[in-house]
């Protein structure tokens, strides 16, 4: 050797530098090179998801706190105006406020002042005469005030006096102001129409009823009914598609199709459809804190693309297999789904709900084809396939309507299957993903 | 088929031709790949990072040039990234400004086989073996490698001569180790 001639030489020793690469980096390159367009149908949910998240984020910025007063005694008792401001600064707000402080309050007393989550403020005009005849109004749950001095009134006394009644309803300004806080957008409104009469105290509204009844409701059980529509895909790990390619010489006829010669073709699992429905009960710990149960029926589905060269001899004896090239592995289920949830609540009402959990799932039944890779022959063998699973979920809800018929949810939802639709076989550690929108539906009963 | 004809009926999405490119060169090319990595399934993971590359840009292959000089500059390109992108790697990739050493006279008698000389290049520090391979093996001059890697040229040529001292050591000392032991330089 030379001198100096290292590097040369060292230039030589490897240019007949080979190493065999395995037979999985082909079937990886052939799989991410000739992979098949992604379905429109596959981005569809996020799409729409894209679009509600962004009209809802509209809707957020644009939320108004809404105080209702009813029944004020003005200076005219038939008095009637709805009023509405929006963007208006604090300053506007609180001279607004200090307008209704200003109303003669020496027939006012109080009814549920303290703030409620979907509970209005709620002032009951009474007759100047002997008001606290009067104060014997179904109270709602939470009855104390908490005056100006600091003191805490029970209101659901059924005797207070003139004096204090000025205080509680400073004191129920001092609350409304609190509730505005520093939104600068406001929106008021007045309705003088449903003054409320002394005998109408004895005996409430079914409007101040239901309001309650909302409000109870929300601490415990809520019933409802759930559908899911998305995609579904089955995956080894996250969305990597299953590929097999098999180029052996095989000669069989066994199981429900057979190949001849020199196969050559690949087999690769597209996402398609699937579906859920079921109903949904759901305790409320407190405001925020939920767990969710149900029973649904779940229909996922994956298609079993099958790309054939043009050399190839094979011969199924499912024509269908062939005809289509593409064939739908279908799995119908029932599952026992469990969910905590966690309430995202703005201006005191439920606005976002947080989903995560898990379900249960057995399945029922199921068309999917096996692919024997060694003999390039497909079949049905439904003993390989894991018939109870456990799936893991997450969700995200938001409150579209919420009103005296019930509530309305809807959001994206991910559902991965933690355990394998198979322990061998074709499908062996292949799990199942579901992503999709959720619909939620809660009545109030 | 020829390298043209084979070219085109890529282009054309035949899949029988890819294969055919592929086993073509994906001996060669794993053994470029495995010269940057430490293990051979790195080396197959930038082998098969590389040929999709291939695949994607094989538009762009002017037929002037050597085909396997292209692909072998895109595995290249893509073992750099590669590196640069894996942490255990990374960390290993520090080209802190050292004296200049020397370059040695010494060239030993290179009687090793390409495995084993690979194997002696993969235990230098990542940032050594790095250099080491644009320099020595592909061919790429100081300046070509400090803009590829992002450091000075004067960095490049002293982590070199680091990396040649202690590869020429290491060769020296298994040289003696299998004295009876006759490679063929090539």
């Amino acid at each position: 050797m030379e001198a100096n001639n290292f590097e040369k030489n060292t230039k030589l020793v490897f240019d007949d530098f080979l190493i065999q690469p395995s037979d999985k980096v082909w079937h990886a390159i052939e799989a991410k090179i000739n992979k098949k367009n992604t379905p429109f149908f596959y981005w569809l949910p996020a799409c729409i998801c894209s679009i509600i998240f962004m009209l809802c984020g509209l809707a957020v910025h644009d939320v108004s706190v809404k105080i209702t007063l009813k029944g004020i005694p003005l200076a005219a008792n038939n008095y009637t105006f709805t009023q509405k401001i929006s963007n208006i600064a604090k300053q506007n707000v609180m001279a607004l406020k200090n307008q209704y402080a200003n109303v003669n309050s020496s027939n006012v007393i109080v009814h549920n002042a303290q703030q409620h989550a979907n509970t209005k403020v709620t002032l009951h005009a009474l007759p100047s005469k002997k008001s606290k005849d009067y104060v014997q109004a179904p109270i709602p749950t939470k009855s104390k005030i908490e005056l100006a001095n600091n003191e805490v009134t029970d209101i659901n006394s059924n005797t207070i006096e003139n004096d204090t009644i000025q205080s509680i309803q400073q004191a129920l300004v001092n609350n409304i102001n609190d509730s505005i806080g520093n939104n600068t957008i406001v929106a008021v409104e007045k309705t003088l129409s449903n003054v409320v009469t002394p005998n109408k105290i004895n005996k409430p509204t079914k409007a101040l009823d239901s309001n309650i009844q909302v409000h109870q409701a929300q601490k415990k059980w809520k019933f409802g009914l759930s559908l899911q529509v998305g995609v579904s895909s089955a995956n080894k790990g996250f969305f990597n598609n299953v590929v097999n390619t098999d180029y052996s010489n095989v000669n069989t006829t066994s199981g429900i199709g057979s190949a001849v010669g020199n196969t050559g073709f690949s087999t690769v699992l597209v996402p398609s459809r699937a579906v859920s429905i079921g109903a949904i009960a759901q305790y409320y710990f407190n405001k925020k804190n939920s767990i969710s149960i149900g029973l649904q029926y779940n229909y996922t589905s994956s298609v079993f693309a099958i790309t054939l060269p043009n050399d190839s001899m094979v011969n199924f004896a499912d024509a269908s297999v062939v005809m289509a090239n593409n064939y739908v592995n279908q799995f119908h289920a029932i599952a026992l789904p469990i969910n905590y949830c966690y309430s995202i609540i703005k201006n005191k009402k439920v606005k976002w709900q947080v989903q995560v959990g898990g379900q249960i799932a057995q399945l029922i039944q199921t068309n999917a084809l096996q692919f024997n890779a060694a003999q390039g022959i497909f079949y049905t063998n439904n003993s390989l396939f894991n018939t109870t699973n456990l799936n893991a979920t997450a969700a995200i809800h938001y409150n579209i309507f919420n009103g005296k018929k019930g509530a309305w949810f809807i959001g994206p939802t991910f559902t991965y299957g933690v355990t394998p639709l198979s322990n061998q076989g074709y499908y062996k550690q292949v799990h199942q993903q579901v992503i999709g929108i959720n619909i939620q539906k809660f009545f109030t009963k | 088929m020829d390298n043209t004809a084979l070219v085109k009926a890529c282009l054309k999405k035949h899949v029988a031709a890819q294969q055919q490119l592929y086993q073509l060169f994906a001996p060669t090319m794993l053994g470029v790949c495995y010269r940057y990595t430490k293990s051979i399934q790195d080396a197959e993971d930038v082998l098969q990072e590389g040929f999709v590359k291939v695949f994607m840009y094989l538009h762009t292959y002017k037929q002037t040039g050597q085909l396997g000089a292209w692909i072998r500059r895109i595995m290249v390109t893509t073992a750099l990234n590669y590196l640069k992108k894996h942490k255990k790697y990374r960390q290993e990739m520090s080209f802190a400004e050292m004296p200049l050493h020397p370059i040695s006279d010494t060239n030993p008698q290179l009687t090793l086989q390409g495995k084993e000389l690979a194997d002696l290049i993969r235990q230098l520090p990542t940032g050594y073996q790095t250099i080491f391979n644009l320099y020595a093996i592909e061919g790429f001059n100081h300046i070509e490698i400090g803009q590829m890697l992002g450091i000075s040229e004067g960095t490049s040529k002293s982590q070199y001569a680091r990396a040649r001292y202690l590869l020429i050591e290491w060769i020296n000392k298994t040289s003696i180790i299998q004295p009876q032991q006759q490679y063929g330089s090539k």
